[in-house]
């Protein structure tokens, strides 16, 4: 085998991407996948006869503009068809449709309350300002030399003077954010049930809380409410393999060497320097630099053999919370289901839709999940992505890919078995069916992932999509052990390229881009 | 040691508490209202600063919630609410020279024993050593890293405890002052050694179960920790903000153990005669049976209170230590504030989720597994981090743990007369203020699921009961004005702690409204028996009359 200046476990879509700024910036790159095909969990499937299967994720959400101006992936097929809206259908047979544009979401919003649509601007203005403020250079926690008198005084006092810029509440409201449950925070802000639910709805998708918990306000700053998030929130044309492929077609341009069905199982470190991989047919690499996009956990307690360097680390990884809470079900139609309650139009059966009608619904999905149980009304995601896209489905057919939240990686009363799977996709069906009379009829085909499934295909320890849980202790202990630059403690050479070590976990593609630049300034430094 | 003997001769002139009949002027510097241990140590405070001060309580008792003697009751008297004393610290004990007042000190701390459903006991005592070897019998390595756990742990709250002796920062910004006094803030941070605040960093926002799961692998000694983590508070250890409330339980240990002066002999009753009686012998009135029903504000500031009955004292410092939102909403009146703060005001949750239950007692009940040596320290149920979480549940719908929480004291134990019957004390957690249903319709449903639930642990129980009492939280706001019947009087949590006690408004122990203060829990640190927040807010008044005068 060839050696590399540098090497990269992974090739989901950040693996790609830095492997594609790495080769552009003139390193020779090669790519270590363990799976047959490129893309991660960014992957579709052939379903029954001319179906496309989502296995992952179904929209992205924030993917960054200038990673896909700086590789060039529109030239590479790529095409985001943006998400026309988002609608929530409550128990009494309202519905709720916003999207990106403020004045269309206040009108949606008025219909149920003036004073709700009036709060919803006020609500988009003060999270652009916190948005704005978390976004400052901020004194970083976590690393030892930024305590002492010093930092302190200079560093808390500096941010302090451009936080007051915000306002003379901009602190208070910024430790309300960071503190408060998503619910308290939503109730100073909303009254009516659905606007409360609906708002909700985007935040706990993959989390492993519910809306009345401590510290989860913060988690609406991930959130694309309006245009303040940037980057595309949308469907990815023909599929989100399609996404992956135009990385790949970049990549392989580029000069990268991908290697598929090659599974790495060590990191070789000689007297704390990189010095390159093991595969599991024994085989070995030789490498400057090794970049993981696997998860935080997963490459600190797979990758090395701690034996020689600190335990800390591994403990400290060992602690790592990731937890999966997310299903997947893909639904093969006959047709376009009728939902007698919504506007047969494109913005609501072609957009994201939930059925929520408050938040103690998502709150007792959440302690079902917590007991280890399925619960009796998961909350759902779902999208028919045929609707922008008729490319996924045969001629007049449809497919319905649907994100199941607060699903257990164990279950109390047993394995994910046939049965346990059958009566999960029943739940869901039932639910969904309860607002569409024709919907169960129309099914040809289901198919469904449970979180350990993602653990078993996209190496996501837990199934935990976020690669590590967005909790507040773990944002701040988090950045205690990875280095500024993805960097483990007592390793010279190795970067991790997971959403880890960016706050913002969504696909955004922003880990591989920024891993890659800090790689290739370290090496001009040299 | 004349000094001592004056004070002494002083009081032996005046032991009457004062009602508002017998009561010898009308016009104060101020007027503290409310005498529970907040209340009577901000008025110590302030009568020291030279003040004439008053002290109106609108029960007959003083202590407030922290002595829960009800007259209507007499089978079940004096027991305290909070049987658990964490501690006036050394340094207020000092400050009042308390121990001039008949407040004595015994060394040792309270023992803990933990029960499980299965018959397995746990005892951490205040001394290692004994912990350890109760450990040991369930897992050898979580022995070992016990001690390290307490003494990280230790060190930590030690070094953090000089942030809960005086009022948190504001976080407005803009002002010259408020950067300023932020800046203080970071000046004593910045002599806590960078080691131990970054410790302190993550530990603070975690769930309790994430620090005991990742270290400890028994589940009694975890839900034991947890326990003391969660007690008082709504949510589970599974939330964030529970390992803060941890950590503030080691910090009022350590600052009442500072001095080694231990915990105070008749708990804290004792305490609370004790404050009375260095309150009286400064001067300050003391009056009981005396309900404020008015707070008097006009042009923005205070000028007095109105008493029931009809007798109004006038002062302008007013100190209220009743929790924020009876002293703002039902006693200075709303029309005094702007909408948008009242809003807020509104806004802090403030439901309690504590029950207590009092049982008199033919003679002591047998207690699965507990010798009765075992009976003197405090007994916990709280077996394991799940069963915990499980329980919190149930409040956010309504409704009361089926499997609760639960600590259980014997206060006839150490009472000094020795009495023919025996009393049982118990907290129960998580019980809803707001009972779907409501409480009128399923009171006698709790009671009885209640007693069922203990006599598990104790089979022969229900054949020892004369008599029961039961509060709810709801019970709690009846009986001391608290709304919400929480004893923290808000809720003690990340979003409503320091500079965000219990709104960003009010967290320096002050008012929109020039004169009026508050002592109470509602404001920094919270509960907990230690008499802090009413030294603050005193540390609060003294600054602003220095800055006047």
């Amino acid at each position: 085998m060839k050696d590399y200046d540098i090497a990269i476990i992974g090739a989901g879509h950040n693996g790609l991407i830095a492997a594609c700024y790495l080769a552009k910036a003139g390193f020779s790159v090669g790519v270590f996948e363990r799976n047959k095909e490129v893309g991660g969990a960014a992957v579709t499937r052939e379903g029954p006869s001319g179906f496309t299967y989502f296995e992952g994720p179904h929209v992205l959400t924030g993917f960054s503009p200038s990673v896909m101006r700086e590789l060039d992936l529109s030239q590479y097929g790529l095409d985001i068809i943006p998400l026309p809206g988002r609608t929530t259908l409550n128990a009494e047979g309202q519905f709720l449709t916003t999207n990106r544009d403020e004045r269309q979401s206040f009108s949606a919003i008025k219909y149920f309350s003036l004073q709700d649509a009036e709060m919803y601007r006020v609500f988009l203005r003060d999270l652009t300002r916190q948005k704005r403020i978390a976004a400052l250079s901020q004194p970083r926690i976590g690393s030892d030399q930024r305590f002492g008198k010093r930092y302190l005084r200079e560093d808390v006092g500096k941010w302090l003077g451009q936080v007051e810029q915000f306002g003379k509440d901009a602190l208070s409201e910024s430790v309300r954010l960071w503190t408060s449950s998503c619910a308290d925070y939503l109730q100073s802000y909303f009254q009516e049930d659905i606007v409360q639910a609906h708002i909700a709805s985007p935040v706990f998708m993959g989390v492993d809380k519910g809306p009345f918990c401590p510290a989860t306000a913060f988690l609406l700053l991930r959130c694309g409410f309006d245009q303040s998030l940037h980057g595309a929130q949308g469907f990815v044309r023909g599929g989100m393999n399609r996404l992956s492929h135009a990385l790949e077609s970049a990549a392989k341009d580029a000069g990268v060497d991908i290697h598929l069905r090659s599974e790495v199982i060590e990191v070789q470190v000689e007297k704390n320097k990189v010095r390159g991989l093991t595969l599991i047919d024994s085989t070995s690499v030789k490498a400057k630099v090794v970049v993981s996009s696997l998860d935080l956990k997963r490459s600190v307690m797979m990758l090395f053999d701690w034996k020689d360097t600190e335990r800390g680390v591994l403990e400290q990884a060992r602690n790592y919370k990731l937890e999966g809470t997310l299903a997947k079900l893909n639904i093969a139609l006959d047709g376009l289901p009728k939902f007698p309650n919504l506007p047969q139009d494109s913005t609501v059966l072609g957009g994201l839709m939930n059925f929520v009608s408050n938040l103690f619904e998502i709150e007792a999905a959440y302690d079902a999940w917590r007991d280890q149980i399925v619960p009796s009304r998961p909350f759902l995601e779902i999208t028919i992505p045929s609707v922008m896209d008729p490319s996924l489905a045969p001629t007049g057919k449809h497919l319905m890919s649907v994100y199941v939240q607060y699903i257990p990686t164990k279950l109390l009363s047993g394995p994910w078995d046939t049965a346990a799977r059958e009566r999960l996709a029943t739940i869901v069906i039932d639910q969904i069916a309860a607002h569409s009379p024709d919907f169960t009829k129309r099914i040809e085909d289901w198919s469904l992932s449970v979180p350990r499934d993602f653990e078993d295909k996209f190496s996501l320890t837990n199934g935990d999509v976020f690669h590590g849980q967005l909790s507040l202790s773990q944002i701040l202990s988090g950045s205690a052990l990875l280095g500024s630059n993805g960097t483990l403690p007592g390793i010279d050479g190795f970067h991790l390229c997971s959403p880890v070590t960016t706050e913002d976990r969504g696909m955004t593609g922003l880990p591989g881009a920024r891993i890659a630049r800090r790689i290739a300034r370290g090496f001009e430094d040299e | 040691m004349s000094d001592q003997s004056q004070e002494d001769d002083f009081f032996e002139q005046r032991d009457d508490i004062g009602s508002p009949a017998v009561v010898r002027k009308w016009q104060y510097d101020a007027i503290v209202v409310g005498g529970g241990h907040n209340g009577l140590v901000c008025a110590n405070y302030l009568a020291k600063m030279g003040l004439e001060v008053v002290v109106v309580e609108a029960r007959g008792v003083l202590g407030g919630m922290a002595v829960n003697t009800t007259q209507d009751h007499g089978s079940l008297e004096s027991s305290d609410f909070a049987h658990l004393i964490s501690g006036i610290p050394g340094f207020i004990v000092r400050d009042l020279k308390l121990n001039k007042f008949g407040l004595r000190f015994s060394g040792h701390g309270t023992r803990t024993v933990s029960i499980d459903e299965e018959g397995r006991k746990l005892t951490l005592s205040p001394t290692l050593e004994e912990s350890r070897e109760s450990i040991e019998r369930l897992s050898r390595s979580d022995a070992d890293k016990y001690s390290d756990f307490t003494d990280h742990w230790t060190k930590v709250a030690a070094a953090l405890k000089r942030f809960v002796s005086m009022a948190p920062p504001p976080l407005e910004l803009g002002s010259h002052t408020s950067l300023e006094s932020l800046h203080g803030w970071l000046e004593q941070a910045a002599r806590v050694s960078p080691d131990i605040l970054k410790r302190a960093q993550s530990g603070l926002m975690a769930p309790v179960a994430d620090i005991v799961e990742d270290l400890f692998e028994t589940d009694l000694l975890r839900g034991t920790l947890a326990f003391d983590a969660v007690l008082g508070m709504n949510v589970g250890p599974r939330q964030a903000g529970t390992m803060l409330s941890y950590l503030q339980r080691l910090i009022q240990r350590d600052l009442a153990m500072q001095s080694n002066v231990g915990y105070p002999v008749g708990g804290m009753t004792a305490a609370i005669n004790a404050l009375a009686k260095s309150a009286q012998a400064r001067n300050v009135e003391i009056m009981t049976d005396a309900r404020v029903t008015d707070i008097r504000i006009s042009d923005g500031r205070v000028h007095g209170v109105d008493l029931e009955g009809g007798m109004n004292l006038d002062a302008k410092i007013i100190v209220s230590s009743l929790d924020p939102k009876q002293t703002i909403l039902s006693l200075a009146g709303v029309r005094h504030f702007d909408l948008e703060f009242i809003q807020k005001l509104r806004a802090i949750r403030s439901n309690g989720a504590i029950a207590k239950i009092d049982l008199q007692l033919s003679e002591l009940p047998n207690i699965t597994g507990l010798n009765p040596d075992e009976f003197r320290g405090r007994i916990v149920i709280s077996p394991d981090i799940d069963y915990i979480e499980r329980a919190s549940a149930a409040i956010k719908y309504g409704e009361y743990a089926l499997a609760p929480i639960a600590e259980i004291v014997f206060p006839s134990l150490f009472s000094e007369e020795a009495g023919e019957t025996h009393h049982m004390s118990a907290i129960i957690q998580y019980v809803p203020y707001d009972i779907a249903g409501g409480w009128v319709t399923k009171r006698d449903q709790f009671e009885h699921h209640i007693l069922n639930a203990l006599k598990f642990y104790a089979p022969d129980l229900l054949n020892k009961v004369l008599d029961a009492r039961i509060m709810t939280p709801a019970d709690i706001e009846d009986e001391f004005g608290i709304w919400g019947g929480n004893w923290h009087h808000t809720e003690f949590s990340l979003d409503q702690f320091g500079p965000m006690r219990s709104m960003p408004e009010l967290a320096q122990n002050k008012t929109p409204i020039e004169g009026l203060y508050l002592c109470g829990a509602g404001t920094h640190p919270g509960g907990g028996l230690t008499g802090l927040a009413g030294h603050n807010a005193a540390r609060v008044i003294s600054d602003a009359v220095k800055r006047r005068s």
